[in-house]
C-alpha cells in the first residue's frame, strides 16, 4: 500500500535532489568545510524559507543552514512516533525552564511550516495598531503590510477552507453559536488537500504549502545551497560587522554536534532560527546588546486546554486539524487590558492526546477509551500587550543551547480562568456530556454550573494547570528606537551593519493569531529590502 | 501527606553528594533485562519497570504474557525516546533516576520500602500521587516527566490503538 501510494505522490524534494540541487547533509561530512556566499540564512522555517526564495530570485547566492534533517513526503508515514523525534525541537517535548509549558516547535527543513496545522491569519489590525502606537512601527500599517501578505498568500495558496470542518472544529462552531459568540472559518495554506488530518506529522501528500515544498525548492532551483544537520554556533564579529558564521555538523541522530566545522563567509547574515534559536545565536555570539533586549520579551500564546466527551463520534485525528476559530474574547476587550484569548480546536492524535491529558492509571485509561468521542478546545492567551505581560527570557545553558524561562503569573492565570470557563460553556452548549478543564488530576464535570463553580475555585499553578504553546514570538524585536529594538525597521541589526533578523523573533509582542502568515509577510518585506541593499535585481 | 520543601532540599543535598561518588563506584553495567540500552541504566530501568505498569494500569493488555511484552516494549520505546533528547534533557532525566534510585530517597521521599525491582505497586501508586499533588514544583515536574515518557511510549505503539478505537493512519491513494 505505502509503496503504491509513494509511487503515485510526486515528492518535489526527491525530484529536486535527483535534478541536482545543491544539498549537503553535514552529518556525513568527513572534513571541515568553508562556503562563500552573498547571503547565509540560519533556519529554513517560515522566515528563512521565505527569505531564501526572494533572495535567490533576485540573483543572489544563498546558503541555507538547518539544524534538523531534510525529510519529505516519502518519509512522512503519518506516525507521531516517527515525526516527533525527527521533525520537532527536543522530540516535541521542549519545555520552559520550570517545565510548566510544553512547546511544539519544528526542527527540520521547512521548520514549523513542515509540521504546523496550516492556520493562516494576517497580523490582526489591532496588533499592528498597537505596535504603531507603542513601538513606533509607523511603517507597518494594515495598508503597508497588505501587499506583502497578498504576495505570500498567493505564493502559498492561502485561501478559506471550503470543505466542511471536521467534527472537532464543527463542535467548536456549534457551541460558539449556541452561546452567541462569533466563530469563523479559517484560511489554510493548502493545495489539493485530501483532508486527512495529519498536517502535524508532515503532510504525506504535499498538499500543505509549507516552505519544504514551495520556497525552499524555489531557492534551490535557482542555485541556492542547503546544508542540513548543522548547528549555527556563533557569528564572528569585527568592525561592527559580521565576518563569518561558525557552525558545527550534528551527528546523524541530531542529538550532539560533532567537531566537524562548517564556516560560511557572506556579505549579509540572516538569523531565522525561530524566536528561541535566533536570540540564542545572538547571545552565543556576543552581539552588541547595549539595552539588554536580546532574548527578553519572548512570547508564547500560552494556551490552556479543555477536553470534553461528546455523545457522537468526533474522531479528532481525521480531517483538517484546524478550520474554525473564535476571536470573540480578543475583539470584545481592550488589547492592553486583562489577557484576551483566541479559541481553536487542535488535532487529536494518540500520543499528543495521551501526554496532554492529566491523571494516569485507570482514570487516564478511561479517558483514552473514549478517544473517538473526545472534543478539545484550546484558548491561546494573547501575551505581551498588557504592561504586566512581559513574556519570558531566553537563557543559554552550560552547553550553549537555549532554554526559555517563562514565569506564569497572576495576570496569566486570571485570563486562563476566564478561558477555561468559556471553553466549558461552549462545550456543554455543543452537547458535551462531560467537560474536563485540564487542571490537576483532570476532574470531569457533567454540567456547566458544576464546572463553573469548580473552575472558580481552581488553584491555578504551574505544573498543576496544563499549559501548552505552539507559537514562539519575540526576543529580538524590530523598531526604529535602538533603546527598545534589536533590529531597525528594515530588519537590520541596530549595531551590526550586515546582520538581519527574519523570523518570529522580530515581533514586539505576541501576534494574537497563529503566526505563520505574519512571519511570511514580515520576512518577505525584509528580504526584498535586503536584496535591494545588496544591489540585486528585485 | 506532603513532603516539605525542606525535606526535599535536604534529600537533594544528600542525593548530590551520593551522586558525586556513585559514578565512580558503579562503572558500566547491563540492565537486568539484558537488552542493550541507549539511555537507560539499570537503576532507570528498574524504576521505570516499577512505575510504568502503575501509570499504564487499565491501559495494558490483561493477559500476563501480553502485559509483560507491552511493558517491555514501552521501556524500549522510552529508552529510544530519551536517547533522542538533547543532552541537557537526558542529563536531567538521568539525574532524576539516579536520585530516585538512592535508598534514602526511595524510602524517605518516594516511600517505596523495597528496592525498585521488587517495589509494591500500591506503594508506587501512592508515590506517584504524592509527586503529582506535590507542593514543590520539582516533584510535579518529576511526575510529569514520568507521565510523558510512559504515555508517549505506550500510545505510540500500534498495540495500544485497538483499545481506544484508533485504526491507525488512513491508507493513501
Amino acid at each position: 500500500m505505502n509503496a503504491m501510494a509513494g509511487a503515485s505522490i510526486l515528492d518535489p524534494v526527491a525530484a529536486g535532489i535527483a535534478s541536482g540541487w545543491d544539498v549537503i547533509d553535514a552529518s556525513r561530512l568527513d572534513h571541515d568545510m568553508t562556503l562563500e556566499s552573498d547571503v547565509v540564512i540560519v533556519g529554513t522555517g517560515a522566515g528563512g524559507g521565505t527569505a531564501a526564495e526572494i533572495l535567490a530570485d533576485a540573483g543572489l547566492r544563498v546558503v541555507l543552514l538547518e539544524e534538523g534533517p531534510l525529510k519529505s513526503s516519502r518519509d512522512f508515514r503519518m506516525l507521531e512516533s516517527d515525526a516527533y523525534p525527527q521533525l520537532y525541537q527536543e522530540s516535541a517535548a521542549r519545555k520552559t525552564k520550570d517545565r510548566a509549558i510544553n512547546i511544539l516547535q519544528g526542527r527540520c527543513v521547512g521548520g514549523g511550516t513542515t509540521v504546523n496545522w496550516t492556520s493562516s491569519f494576517r497580523t490582526p489590525p489591532a496588533t499592528l495598531a498597537y505596535w504603531q502606537r507603542e513601538f513606533g512601527l509607523t511603517d507597518f500599517t494594515v495598508e503597508a503590510m497588505a501587499p506583502w501578505f497578498a504576495k505570500m498568500e498567493q505564493r502559498l495558496s492561502i485561501a478559506p477552507w471550503t470543505v466542511a470542518p471536521n467534527a472537532n472544529n464543527e463542535a467548536l462552531a456549534r457551541g460558539a453559536r449556541k452561546i452567541g459568540i462569533a466563530a469563523m472559518v479559517m484560511r489554510r495554506n493548502v493545495k489539493g488537500c485530501a483532508n486527512l488530518g495529519y498536517c502535524g506529522v508532515g503532510c504525506p501528500t504535499n498538499a500543505k504549502q509549507s516552505m519544504l515544498v514551495t520556497t525552499i525548492p524555489g531557492a534551490l532551483a535557482k542555485g541556492a545551497t542547503l546544508v542540513t544537520r548543522v548547528r549555527a554556533q556563533r557569528l564572528m564579529l569585527a568592525n561592527e560587522r559580521v565576518t563569518e558564521l561558525e557552525a558545527f555538523a550534528m551527528n546523524a541522530d541530531g542529538v550532539l554536534p560533532t567537531p566537524r566545522k562548517v564556516t560560511v563567509r557572506a556579505r549579509a547574515f540572516v538569523a531565522a532560527a525561530g524566536a528561541i534559536g535566533t536570540p540564542a545565536l545572538l547571545l552565543r555570539s556576543g552581539t552588541p546588546d547595549p539595552h539588554a533586549l536580546v532574548g527578553k520579551r519572548t512570547f508564547l500564546h500560552p494556551s490552556v486546554v479543555s477536553a470534553a466527551l461528546m455523545p457522537e463520534r468526533i474522531d479528532g485525528f481525521a480531517g483538517a486539524p484546524q478550520s474554525i476559530y473564535s476571536d470573540h474574547f480578543l475583539d470584545t476587550q481592550p488589547i492592553d487590558g486583562p489577557l484576551g484569548y483566541k479559541l481553536e480546536s487542535p488535532p487529536l492524535h494518540p500520543i499528543l492526546t495521551a501526554t496532554t491529558l492529566p491523571d494516569d492509571g485507570v482514570g487516564h485509561a478511561q479517558w483514552m477509551r473514549d478517544f473517538r468521542n473526545m472534543h478539545v478546545v484550546i484558548a491561546l492567551l494573547r501575551d505581551g500587550f498588557n504592561a504586566g505581560s512581559i513574556g519570558g527570557t531566553v537563557h543559554l545553558q552550560d552547553d550553549g543551547t537555549p532554554v526559555l524561562d517563562y514565569p506564569l503569573g497572576p495576570l496569566l492565570w486570571e485570563g486562563a480562568r476566564r478561558a477555561l470557563l468559556s471553553m466549558a460553556e461552549i462545550q456543554f452548549a455543543a452537547g458535551a456530556t462531560h467537560v474536563s478543564p485540564l487542571h490537576a488530576n483532570g476532574a470531569k464535570f457533567t454540567s456547566f454550573a458544576q464546572a463553573r463553580d469548580a473552575i472558580a475555585a481552581f488553584d491555578l499553578q504551574p505544573l498543576v494547570t496544563k499549559v501548552v504553546s505552539a507559537h514562539v514570538m519575540g526576543g529580538a524585536p524590530l523598531g526604529a528606537d535602538a533603546r527598545r529594538a534589536v533590529v531597525d525597521v528594515t530588519g537590520r541589526h541596530h549595531q551590526l551593519a550586515n546582520l538581519y533578523i527574519c523570523d518570529g523573533a522580530l515581533f514586539p509582542t505576541s501576534i494574537g493569531a497563529n503566526p505563520q502568515l505574519s512571519i511570511y509577510g514580515f520576512a518577505a518585506r525584509i528580504a526584498t529590502g535586503l536584496a535591494s541593499t545588496l544591489g540585486a535585481r528585485v | 501527606m506532603t513532603i516539605s520543601r525542606r525535606t526535599f532540599i535536604a534529600a537533594g543535598i544528600v542525593g548530590a553528594v551520593a551522586l558525586a561518588t556513585a559514578g565512580w563506584l558503579k562503572g558500566p553495567h547491563a540492565p537486568p533485562s539484558g537488552l542493550r540500552r541507549r539511555a537507560l541504566d539499570a537503576d532507570a530501568e528498574a524504576i521505570l519497570g516499577a512505575v510504568v505498569p502503575v501509570l499504564l494500569d487499565g491501559a495494558l493488555p490483561n493477559t500476563r504474557e501480553a502485559r509483560q511484552r507491552a511493558i517491555a516494549e514501552t521501556l524500549t520505546a522510552i529508552d529510544l525516546a530519551i536517547a533522542g533528547l538533547p543532552p541537557a534533557a537526558q542529563a536531567e532525566l538521568a539525574q532524576l533516576f539516579a536520585l530516585l534510585a538512592l535508598p534514602p530517597i526511595r524510602i524517605g521521599l518516594a516511600r517505596v520500602t523495597a528496592p525498585w525491582p521488587r517495589a509494591a505497586p500500591e506503594e508506587v501508586r501512592r508515590c506517584l500521587d504524592r509527586f503529582r499533588e506535590g507542593s514543590w514544583s520539582l516533584q510535579r515536574a518529576a511526575y510529569d516527566a514520568l507521565h510523558e515518557l510512559a504515555f508517549a511510549a505506550w500510545y505510540g505503539n500500534p498495540q495500544a490503538w485497538p483499545a481506544i478505537g484508533y485504526a491507525g493512519p488512513p491508507a493513501l491513494g
